[in-house]
């Protein structure tokens, strides 16, 4: 169990505004991506850096797609 | 504002409403065990509900969830043996005897101190099991969930972390997470508002809908829920408050029902 990442990865819920629930959700999102070689390059494992898991909660909460229409 | 119950555990009698909000899910299957991001375990159980959430389509969840928040936890297999009478002479007598007695025995299967290989083959032996048992045990606090008497899950909370993070968390079947921590508290709090929205007072239409959904509770803890405001014995908001400090002590003081 790895305290300090579960804080950073909650820290980046709260700053993106999830919900309890949400937040849950995307530690399941997070999952499904390393398992489909997604992951991030923290470790060998596929965890995610700080940087990474904000790219990945824009990606979960639609927000790039959001901006990108918005710049068009 | 995200409503919020937060309950200091001094005695036993404070788990009491814990274990009326929890007492549902005795008789739920846990169909899935799986590691979340930061190995989590994680236990869906219940109805299964699609995600709503576009990525995850074709994904299912369970109406209960439960999740360890880094803390340790060790998963038992459990089995009874008879203690027989060291004196008996024969069958008959024996199964008659009043002495014989079951024992509970413990089996360690994995803890989350084992490899990460050995959890994720393990844990799935929770799987297609009905919880019998969802018990916060006093005063260790320790959380026990037992499995069709098969399984004994134990998550252990640690009082000597500094991370600020409750211990486990229980997303129940009406929007509401149900979390043990941090130190000796348990909160009960809408798990479909954003986390950092407390400071946000509600609206009356909002407090309204939330005096319906917890129509179980006493008006007086209602009040306490909600937080900037209190209801006076007529049923009506009294006062709009500027702090939750004052809407406690203003609760506190009203004779409500």
């Amino acid at each position: 169990m790895v305290k300090p990442d579960i804080k950073q990865f909650n820290e980046i819920a709260q700053a993106f505004k999830m919900t309890s629930e949400e937040r849950k959700d995307f530690g399941e999102f997070l999952e499904e991506e390393k398992a489909a070689g997604y992951g991030g390059t923290k470790n060998e494992r596929g965890d995610f850096t700080y940087q990474e898991l904000q790219k990945k909660a824009r990606e979960f909460l639609g927000l790039e797609l959001e901006e990108e229409n918005f710049e068009d | 504002m995200n409503l919020m119950l937060i309950q200091l555990i001094d005695s036993e009698t404070d788990l009491k409403q814990l274990q009326e909000i929890v007492e549902n899910i005795c008789g739920e299957i846990c169909w899935e065990a799986k590691l979340s991001y930061g190995d989590e375990l994680s236990l869906e159980i219940g109805d299964k509900i699609p995600y709503s959430h576009k990525l995850m389509k074709n994904k299912q969840k369970g109406s209960w969830r439960f999740g360890t928040r880094g803390s340790r936890w060790r998963l038992y297999s459990i089995y009874f043996t008879l203690d027989f009478p060291a004196n008996s002479q024969n069958t008959v007598s024996l199964l008659n005897s009043s002495k014989i007695s079951r024992k509970k025995i413990r089996k360690l299967i994995v803890s989350s101190e084992s490899e990460l290989k050995i959890i994720k083959q393990k844990i799935k032996l929770l799987e297609g099991n009905e919880i019998s048992q969802f018990k916060l045990n006093y005063p260790d606090l320790v959380l026990k969930i037992s499995f069709n008497n098969k399984y004994e899950l134990q998550v252990f909370p640690d009082w000597e972390d500094d991370y600020d993070l409750p211990y486990w968390e229980l997303f129940t079947t009406n929007n509401m997470v149900l979390q043990l921590g941090v130190g000796r508290s348990w909160s009960y709090q809408r798990s479909d508002l954003p986390m950092n929205a407390a400071t946000e007072p509600l609206t009356g239409e909002e407090l309204l809908k939330t005096m319906k959904e917890f129509e179980y509770f006493p008006k007086k803890r209602v009040a306490l829920i909600c937080g900037y405001f209190y209801i006076d014995e007529e049923n009506k908001i009294a006062a709009k408050l500027n702090d939750f400090e004052n809407a406690v002590a203003a609760a506190s003081n009203i004779n409500l029902i």
